[in-house]
């Protein structure tokens, strides 16, 4: 009974947007397939934005909101192998050393501002997102053709000034790195079973004999999700949507090692570092760690992490908007973290993902739900914003008051 | 001597001095290229009167140590509502103006209050709030026009319900203030009327920040455990900066749409704030500083760059919207630099 009641307390956020969506769901009434390939293809392309968040998170910078600065410095690769004429895989992964580059310097930069800084990471990171945002413009609006040559038939404004304001990738670019290899869903969940399977025997096999009430936990566990997993693939309203739906193989491998890299990092050195600067920047300074070394390379981390999230993002749109395409992405992916019951001194892999699904579906959702209730479709539009705004306006009042009150109980007991 | 212009260039600090020195250089460039000086001239001076009391609600808030005012949305918000009554009433001429003002003030006493509340409960991260509570309020705010009630049908959107985006002045009190007594120098025109409301806010706003309570703000803002062991109620004087501060918003929103001849309704006031914070800062305030004259000054170099650069860099540069690009740089960048002082210090 008590740990239902903790498991409630502690998940109140996550509970709460899930009674949203689903209550926006049945409102909607949307086809299911739509609903779940759409929700594949926006929690795919969302998700490694999502995931940058998690290591500044970890050094205790709070929610970076400079990952815009990430995000335009892949804008800028994108428009680079435009311009080459790249396609394919070759593109993207051209693409993805460019931006890589591009965001180290970028996310140098940030970090030493954020070193200036300390304490205000978070405002200062939205105000060098706009700041990064000015430079980038004046780049591409200004000085591409004028002060450095440029000139390409598809891309520049007639006057020979500047990009033009919508870039469309050429034909081979859209979906790239999506279209590679496609795999139904209800293969994926299969193999995904399989793995699931043999890490359960390794384990069994490994440490079992010690433990028997954690293997008869463990296999009852197995036993549910083999159970779920036929449920789904066997109840045929429900597999017809499963088999029809695709997922593109390379891109999930991508989000996948990304997420690798931030679950995983922590058992690094580089990893206990960012985690003791953390916890308290005093102690870990006089235990001999370079801080502002560790919180550059944070900053450098996430910014390189962005500039990936939003070349997959971008590839799979296909179009963007050369100067406005990064402007939300700080706002709906710290949102999304937080959905995911984050908050700004943790956050794991585990909650970036409930939080992107969660939040996706909630987007796609509500302007469908608000024109079924008030037969207006701002509303929805509008509702989202209020949800993403909102979110985090509400953490970070949670986050200070938190603050504020330990600062107290720790001025009372001194 | 000269250990005194080092400590005045460097209190200045650089990118105001950039800032200062592109406005003199844009200035100059004017009547060298041969646009229409005049105009231009009194088109800035007719931006700065109508941003003047924007950037004016930034000196309490500063003052009193709740940092930039980020949360500007939410004393603009309270204006335009106090806008909309008058204007569903249908009244008009320096009525509408003034009973927008006072409409506004029930709503803006009671936000600014609740908002102080607040940002005393999250002391030390005000400026991060102030920026997310002002934009959550204003996308709700963009449901609540949707719904709002409205009997005036000139204010309705023409198809469907609700607000519309914009709201023409031109039959309520558009230039209300500005036309009340234009002066005319050899072709320059000043709003003189919009100047000479500014310039009695900036008295009234000095009258009080120079009275027992404003000096008491003061103390609560520069050293607060100072300020509190004096038996100043720091809580409070800091409420007041911020109610203070968010009248005058509501103020500022109607003294600017008067003057634009549209209210806007919606997304339009998001990034207001960030224009008002780097204009003060330009003009010489620093986190916890700022005086009437940081706001004079400021308002005028930031607005006659946005206004000037414009026409300037046509000339040089056909075809782009390079003001744009150097409001983003200049605002943003002084922000910027006055976030890293202000934390280098501590």
């Amino acid at each position: 009974m008590k740990t239902i009641k903790q498991f409630f307390s502690e998940n109140l956020v996550v509970i709460f947007f899930a009674l949203l969506c689903l209550g926006a769901y049945l409102i909607a009434g949307q086809a299911p397939y739509v609903v779940v390939s759409d929700l594949i293809n926006r929690v795919m392309r969302n998700s490694i934005l999502v995931l940058a968040l998690i290591i500044p998170i970890m050094a205790g910078m709070g929610l970076n909101f400079g990952i815009v600065v990430g995000a335009m410095s892949a804008q800028a690769a994108i428009i680079l192998i435009t311009h080459w004429r790249m396609t394919g895989m070759a593109g993207i992964v051209v693409a993805l050393l460019v931006c890589t580059v591009i965001s180290v310097i970028c996310g140098y930069l940030l970090g030493m501002l954020f070193n200036k800084t300390r304490g205000q990471e978070m405002i200062t990171g939205m105000i060098a997102g706009y700041f990064g945002n000015g430079i980038y413009l004046l780049i591409f609006l200004v000085l591409f053709g004028t002060v450095i040559p440029f000139w390409d038939e598809e891309l520049s404004i007639r006057s020979g000034i500047g990009i033009k304001d919508t870039l469309k990738m050429i034909d081979g670019m859209k979906g790239a790195m999506d279209n590679v290899w496609k795999l139904q869903l209800s293969q994926v969940l299969i193999a995904v079973f399989v793995l699931y399977t043999l890490y359960m025997a390794y384990c069994i096999v490994k440490r079992g004999r010690e433990n028997r009430s954690a293997v008869k936990i463990s296999v009852i566990k197995w036993l549910i999700w083999g159970a779920a997993l036929a449920a789904v693939l066997l109840i045929p309203s429900v597999s017809a949507v499963v088999t029809r739906c695709k997922i593109p193989m390379i891109t999930l491998f991508f989000v996948i090692l990304v997420s690798v890299l931030c679950q995983f990092i922590t058992s690094t050195k580089l990893g206990q570092d960012f985690r003791s600067v953390g916890m308290d920047i005093g102690i870990a300074e006089a235990s001999g760690i370079n801080v502002n070394r560790i919180r550059i390379l944070a900053t450098i981390f996430s910014t390189v992490i962005a500039s990936w999230g939003q070349l997959a993002f971008l590839q799979n749109m296909g179009t963007f908007s050369t100067y406005t395409a990064q402007q939300n992405v700080g706002t709906f992916s710290i949102a999304a973290l937080l959905v995911g019951g984050a908050s700004i001194d943790k956050a794991t892999v585990r909650q970036a993902f409930i939080g992107v699904v969660l939040f996706q579906l909630l987007f796609l959702l509500a302007p469908s739900a608000g024109t079924k209730i008030f037969n207006d479709t701002q509303v929805g539009e509008y509702f989202r914003t209020v949800i993403s705004n909102g979110v985090i306006a509400v953490a970070l009042v949670l986050h200070a008051l938190n603050k504020n009150r330990k600062k107290a109980a720790q001025a009372d007991s001194i | 001597m000269k250990m005194k212009c080092r400590q005045f260039f460097e209190e200045f600090g650089v990118t105001r001095m950039i800032a200062v020195g592109f406005f003199l250089a844009i200035a100059i460039a004017v009547p060298v290229l041969h646009l229409n000086t005049l105009t231009l001239y009194s088109q800035a001076l007719t931006r700065m009167a109508m941003n003047g009391v924007l950037v004016l609600t930034m000196v309490p808030i500063m003052v009193c140590g709740a940092g930039m005012n980020f949360a500007l949305p939410i004393g603009i918000i309270c204006g335009l509502i106090g806008g909309l009554i008058s204007m569903n009433m249908n009244l008009q001429g320096f009525t509408g103006f003034f009973a927008s003002i006072l409409f506004s003030l029930p709503f803006s006493l009671v936000m600014g209050y609740l908002y102080g509340l607040l940002m005393n409960r999250v002391k030390g991260s005000e400026m991060m709030i102030a920026t997310y509570v002002g934009f959550a309020v204003i996308s709700a705010m963009c449901i609540v026009w949707l719904f709002v009630p409205i009997d005036n049908l000139v204010l309705r959107m023409q198809m469907g319900r609700g607000l519309r985006k914009d709201v023409v002045l031109t039959d309520f009190w558009a230039g209300i203030l500005d036309d009340l007594c234009p002066v005319t120098i050899g072709g320059l025109t000043i709003p003189l009327g919009t100047f000479l409301f500014l310039f009695l806010m900036c008295f009234l706003v000095y009258l009080y920040m120079h009275s027992k309570t404003g000096i008491m703000m003061r103390a609560a803002g520069q050293n607060p455990g100072l300020a509190a062991a004096n038996g100043i109620n720091v809580d409070r004087m800091r409420i007041w900066g911020i109610t203070l501060s968010t009248v005058l918003g509501a103020i500022g929103i109607l003294v600017y749409a008067q003057s634009y001849g549209f209210m806007q309704f919606y997304e339009s006031p998001k990034m207001m704030s960030f224009s008002a914070v780097a204009a003060v800062l330009l003009g010489g305030a620093s986190n916890k500083r700022a005086s009437i004259f940081n706001v004079i000054f400021g308002v005028m170099v930031f607005q006659g760059i946005l206004t000037l650069s414009m026409p300037v860099a046509n000339v040089l540069l056909p075809e782009s919207n390079i003001s744009d690009i150097v409001r983003m740089i200049i605002s943003n960048g002084i922000i910027l630099y006055a976030l890293g002082k202000g934390s280098g210090k501590k």
